[in-house]
């Protein structure tokens, strides 16, 4: 069995961890959001940096995508740090397994957050905003909102309104099926 | 003392039932089952009714979807498709195309009395095949190999080629090859051979030629097969034979992956 690196490096620099998840950073060239598509998934990439002026050069970077099956995720990465995300949003899809918490967060349903607790473990936890119904079942589809909010968690600083302007390569790819139902089609 | 642990007995199961949960999706009954895989994902199954006494238990098309981890190219892995062929019989499930993209999905139809087995049956078939493919059976060096290259391989398509390069491209329901590049009416199938020891890499000549020979029908196809000759499995004068098979039966040009410019060449 490997050994977890990604465990191993969370646990052994977990202050740094949090630090780099609650330093305030912002896009570093502005919030104009171009989606791009690639084989019917529509992404955006944007370097992010330290609002003090720190962490640029194209190390951290917010990706979200919108894949063909009718979710998104939005992930912010720091490649020198670890390969896989620092904090990542999962719009829909199963419901994660929290080992060993108890038993009223051993599942948290989609839409949910994924962060590192100090021992490494990949954890997902729901925002308050997620705990209201209506609001989670409103950003499964809205892709625009799902940003809002992860760049709140992810204390990547915009304008209070968020009022961002979202270019589409391909206006139809974001047109997501509010009833996420995925039997629509079959039978 | 009886009491007491008959009052823990219900305490334990409340708190287990509570992890159900459900969502309504449309006409579907989505329920979070309390069925965990390894990679810490709890099961779904969809719930649909197909007439007056049938109802469609389904993982959804999620399985093939990749939302339980990416699953492996069955035909591809003899283990694990052995794996996957054993639970479809074992639990009775059918897997079936979704006519509107090609996506599998695995299902069973059953009368409501027995819904509720069938859907116990449903989340574990899902949790079995979820379990058993992220499981490494190969040594974990020949798995290593054959991502290394795929990875470097697929970085250059992607930048050669860019919106015209599909990856793990499905050419029918039972054949997928690593890439397929669309240019002008034209298909240029491309598959992969690397191997960290001569006999796999044999092994991974010998795949490509029988899925290049199973597509020869196919009209306005170029069949490409990639070779890693930087890689400590390939022995030229081990693998002349299955090569020279490889290029002459089943009609693949071969491109050395020293040599990969010549992709470019081949492909225009």
């Amino acid at each position: 069995m490997a050994i977890d690196k990604i465990a191993l490096k969370i646990a052994s620099y977990y202050t740094e961890y949090v630090s780099l998840l609650e330093s305030p950073k912002k896009f570093s060239e502005g919030l104009n959001f171009v989606f791009q598509t690639v084989k019917g998934e529509s992404i955006i990439k944007k370097e992010v940096s330290f609002v003090d002026g720190s962490g640029g050069g194209g190390d951290m970077q917010f990706v979200t995508k919108q894949r063909k099956r009718n979710d998104y995720r939005i992930l912010l990465f720091q490649k020198s740090f670890i390969e896989k995300p620092v904090i990542r949003f999962d719009s829909d899809g199963p419901a994660h397994y929290n080992h060993g918490a108890d038993i009223t967060n051993v599942s948290v349903p989609t839409p949910h957050f994924h962060k590192y607790n100090d021992q490494g473990k990949e954890i997902a936890y729901l925002t308050p905003e997620l705990e209201n119904r209506d609001y989670a079942a409103d950003i499964k589809y809205n892709v625009k909102s799902g940003m809002q909010l992860f760049c709140k968690e992810a204390v990547i600083m915009c304008d209070d309104d968020f009022s961002i302007k979202i270019g589409m390569f391909d206006a139809d790819t974001l047109n997501m099926n509010k009833a996420t139902d995925p039997l629509q089609d079959f039978y | 003392m009886k009491k007491q642990l008959d009052i823990l007995f219900e305490q334990i199961k409340n708190d287990i039932c509570q992890v159900y949960s459900h969502r309504i999706r449309g006409n579907t009954l989505e329920i979070m089952t309390n069925i965990p895989t390894v990679n810490n994902l709890f099961v779904s199954v969809f719930i649909k009714q197909v007439d007056d006494a049938n109802y469609l238990i389904s993982d959804g098309g999620w399985i093939d979807q990749d939302y339980y981890g990416q699953m492996p190219d069955y035909q591809d892995r003899d283990i694990t498709e052995h794996i996957r062929y054993f639970l479809l019989n074992k639990y009775e499930v059918k897997p079936e195309p979704n006519p509107y993209n090609g996506d599998i999905f695995y299902n069973k139809v059953v009368s409501l009395d027995r819904l509720s087995s069938g859907v116990f049956e449903i989340s574990n078939f899902i949790q079995s095949l979820v379990n058993a493919i992220h499981i490494e059976y190969r040594e974990q060096r020949v798995e290593e190999e054959r991502k290394r290259f795929q990875k470097k391989v697929n970085d250059y398509l992607r930048k050669q080629y860019s919106k015209d390069v599909d990856f793990n491209y499905r050419i029918n329901k039972n054949i997928r090859f690593n890439a397929a590049v669309k240019r002008q009416n034209k298909l240029y199938l491309l598959n992969y051979i690397t191997g960290a020891t001569p006999g796999y890499f044999n092994k991974n000549i010998s795949e490509a030629t029988v899925k290049f020979q199973m597509t020869k029908d196919y009209p306005a196809t170029t069949k490409i097969a990639v070779l890693n000759d930087e890689v400590e499995g390939f022995v030229p004068e081990k693998s002349a034979a299955y090569l020279s098979f490889l290029k002459n039966e089943a009609g693949a040009d071969i491109v050395y992956w020293k040599n990969k410019d010549r992709l470019a060449e081949i492909i225009d």
